[in-house]
């Protein structure tokens, strides 16, 4: 039950970071199997049935353009960010780092000379236990 | 032990693997959502190639192919996403179950209906309202079948989530590719041409050879004016089955073209039914022995042409959507092939 809890907060989580890694990666031209190992590489491994239906989705929502062009004898379609895609990557990304910089003070250690209102001991998280 | 790739026959399992995701795909994106999977496919084939410096065995690929998940589950991800009783893994499925009732129950009842409302139209309004009654009992049913099927399908998919089915499978199951070569196109269009020679002969013959058309019965009854009227129509089709036939015979690249011009031969059939709706008398006894056999002949002829005319709308509802889908096909950029 745990588990299975911990996985949907964890794919809901993950789902808003990939349209945000995606639209990121797309500042640059790539067709999808490119991306998917561009992304791999950067430590963002993404799932190719969840890769191509976002993709359309995005394009179909004015942030990625795309065209069928011929490459290595083979046709690829290539993505890249739209000028609406720019804006709202741009706006996306201040919202996400003024989330985790909260995130990061929610978190942080709260100094020993506060009382907690609760009169609970906050606890505070080791990284190794903060990923699992 | 597995069998290298080489050797097996050229990309079959991955193209059974396309074909069988191709089958849930939306038509209008189909070849687009394909063309790109594909795509991605060969390149994690080099990929994986590459690394392992040999070709892939028939396993290795089978086994790339599990990973990427049933074909089913694969197209679902490319439809609208909704959170209602059916969910993504199993709507395509669901889709196609409620065609299967539409074409099935819907269609077959609606040209009776149809064809019922056609042969009372000359009747009084009041004959009318029972045909009327009958078609809303035949929304209530579908209505119900509809609505069984959606909860049945409800049913499934909560049990199914967690279901190992989903991830157990084997893609060496899958169909053989359903190929229509362009030698089998080339023969087919080759075939119409010669039968709608035939046909225009036929056709032509009949005012002086009338039994070609009802055999020993026309020693006892002739033609009626009606046919006069609508005898040049006919010709005109005939000659446009042949038009037809040579165009996808010489031009097959015109995919728009047989719907649409389906539809302007459908819309001179419409004519012809219409002008033999107008009136109830088709044959005339030849002789005084015939005038049983006319009457009789005149109502197979009326009950013919009301089934006709309730075909005919079907037909040009189906082709005008399909000479549509064509048109705007071939309006849109070149869409690659699969390689």
């Amino acid at each position: 039950m745990e588990t299975e809890l911990f996985e949907n907060l964890r794919l809901e989580l993950r789902r808003g970071s990939l349209t945000l890694a995606v639209l990121a990666q797309l500042r640059t031209e790539h067709y999808g199997y490119a991306l998917r190992k561009a992304l791999e590489s950067h430590g963002l491994a993404i799932d190719e049935n969840t890769l191509y239906p976002l993709l359309r989705r995005l394009e179909t929502q004015g942030l990625l353009v795309s065209h069928w062009r011929e490459e290595d004898k083979r046709n690829k379609r290539f993505y890249r960010l739209s000028p609406d895609g720019e804006i709202i990557l741009y706006r996306l990304l201040n919202e996400h780092e003024a989330m985790n910089a909260a995130i990061d003070r929610i978190m942080a250690p709260i100094p020993s000379s506060q009382p907690m209102e609760t009169g609970f001991e906050p606890t505070v998280l080791e990284p190794k236990e903060q990923l699992q | 032990m597995s069998k290298p790739l080489t050797d097996l026959p050229p990309k079959d399992l991955i193209d059974r693997y396309l074909q069988a995701v191709g089958f849930w795909l939306p038509r209008a994106q189909k070849q687009d959502i394909l063309a790109e999977i594909s795509e991605d496919l060969r390149s994690q084939f080099e990929d994986r190639e590459a690394g392992l410096g040999r070709s892939l065995t028939e396993s290795e690929v089978a086994e790339i192919l599990k990973q990427r998940g049933r074909p089913v589950l694969v197209a679902s991800q490319f439809m609208p996403q909704q959170r209602g009783l059916i969910g993504p893994a199993l709507y395509p499925i669901y889709i196609f179950v409620l065609k299967i009732v539409a074409l099935c129950y819907v269609v077959p009842w609606l040209l009776v209906w149809f064809g019922i409302l056609l042969f009372h139209r000359t009747e009084a309004a009041a004959h009318l309202s029972g045909e009327w009654h009958s078609l809303g009992t035949l929304w209530t049913v579908v209505f119900t079948q509809f609505g069984i099927v959606t909860l049945v399908f409800a049913a499934i998919d909560r049990a199914s989530v967690k279901s190992p089915c989903l991830s157990d499978w084997d893609p060496r199951k899958l169909p053989k590719i359903r190929v229509e070569t362009s030698t089998k196109r080339c023969f087919s269009a080759l075939a119409g041409l010669v039968f709608s020679v035939f046909g225009l002969l036929w056709v032509l013959a009949i005012p002086q050879y009338p039994f070609l058309l009802i055999g020993p019965a026309a020693y006892l009854v002739k033609g009626a004016p009606v046919w006069q009227t609508v005898y040049w129509a006919i010709v005109l089709l005939a000659i446009a089955s042949i038009f037809e036939h040579l165009v996808i015979l010489l031009r097959p690249q015109l995919t728009w073209f047989p719907p649409t011009f389906k539809v302007a031969t459908l819309l001179l059939s419409a004519w012809i039914v219409n002008a033999l709706l107008h009136t109830h008398t088709y044959l005339l006894p030849a002789v005084p022995e015939g005038i049983g056999l006319a009457s009789a002949m005149n109502l197979a002829i009326q009950i013919a042409s009301v089934v006709w005319a309730a075909g005919l709308l079907i037909a040009l509802a189906i082709n005008g959507w399909q000479a549509i889908r064509e048109i705007r096909r071939s309006m849109q950029p070149a869409m690659p092939h699969l390689a």
